[in-house]
């Protein structure tokens, strides 16, 4: 069990609800992987409103708690705007705090994150922050309100695993007490294992589970692998050494006092 | 008057209220939220909240999302 704004949470992986073939896939990944917290967005209504009806019933019935976004929101005002909006909407104060900053690598915006990030905890949001793996823009998200952190493992949707291990474990050891998840940029359960070895919260994906062959069987991959890296990270990991040592004991090993010649068979 | 609705100019009446507009698109749901020059009106305020020539607005519904 672990925390958020004091609601107690069991499954380390947050899912995203996008890009599944069809809804009864995104609902078996949802059940296959444990998940208690999803993440959705807010689109203009297209020509019928089935779609959007269908889609928030599904994730209703799936007893899952909603985290929404601000995906695709390349301004403040967007971001804030948009959160807002959510909130009617999805009835939570939470809100993954997304602010795009590069077209070419979707990277956040560190200055409009943070700045959005203080108008929204000003206004009594739980803001998740996906941010980059800097630890002073973590330190400003924190001033501004933020008490999670979600920095990005590579870009969104690449697939390509964390990137810059050794930020993500600055971060760690700098913000030994904030929940932190590394959020997008996983693309296999290895990573997110990795993720969750270095001592991560937890970890939310996306692309990885959803355009995958058979997204509830890798939403199950996800699901252990998580588990995993979490067991591994309590149970602590030995020290990486340059040289073997022979973890078979030397002591009464056979023929140990002959001397053989270099090269006997 | 004419006003913006999700990037599409629609003629409606002088006036309009929020609640007027989501009823005449037949989108007065408990998960729609609407937005008038980007800022988010809440559901408290769609009665009497009244639109004015050029206003854009954004009528926004769950979707899926990473």
């Amino acid at each position: 069990m672990w925390k958020i704004a004091d609601v107690e949470i069991e499954s380390r992986l947050f899912l995203g609800t996008a890009q599944y073939r069809n809804p009864e896939l995104l609902r078996r990944a949802i059940v296959e992987s444990g998940t208690q917290v999803v993440t959705v967005s807010l689109r203009r209504q297209s020509k019928a409103l089935h779609g959007a009806e269908n889609f928030w019933g599904l994730i209703q019935q799936s007893g899952v708690r909603v985290l929404p976004n601000t995906a695709g929101c390349r301004s403040v005002k967007e971001a804030v705007s948009t959160a807002q909006m959510a909130r009617q909407v999805f009835d939570t104060n939470w809100i993954k705090l997304e602010v795009v900053g590069n077209e070419h690598t979707l990277q956040p915006d560190p200055f409009g994150l943070v700045e959005a990030a203080r108008i929204l905890c000003e206004d009594g949001f739980y803001v998740f922050p996906y941010t980059n793996d800097d630890p002073v823009v973590a330190e400003r998200l924190l001033a501004a309100g933020c008490r999670i952190l979600m920095p990005w493992g590579a870009p969104i949707g690449s697939g390509r695993g964390l990137q810059n291990e050794y930020a993500l474990k600055v971060l760690r050891d700098q913000f030994p007490h904030t929940p932190l998840l590394v959020d997008a940029g996983i693309g296999a359960p290895s990573h997110a294992a990795r993720a969750m070895e270095l001592g991560y919260d937890g970890v939310l994906l996306n692309t990885a589970v959803a355009r995958s062959e058979d997204p509830p069987k890798m939403a199950k991959a996800f699901a252990q692998a998580v588990e995993a890296g979490r067991l591994a990270y309590e149970a602590g990991l030995i020290q990486v050494k340059q040289k073997a040592e022979a973890s078979t004991p030397v002591l009464g090993t056979p023929f140990w006092q002959h001397e053989l010649p270099r090269g006997t068979l | 008057m004419r006003v913006n609705v999700n990037g599409e100019v629609q003629t409606v009446k002088d006036r309009v209220s929020v609640q007027e507009l989501l009823s005449d698109l037949k989108m007065d749901k408990p998960y729609v939220a609407v937005s008038v020059n980007m800022s988010c009106i809440p559901k408290f305020q769609y009665k009497d909240f009244e639109l004015h020539e050029n206003d854009e607005i954004e009528i926004l519904v769950p979707y899926q999302g990473g």
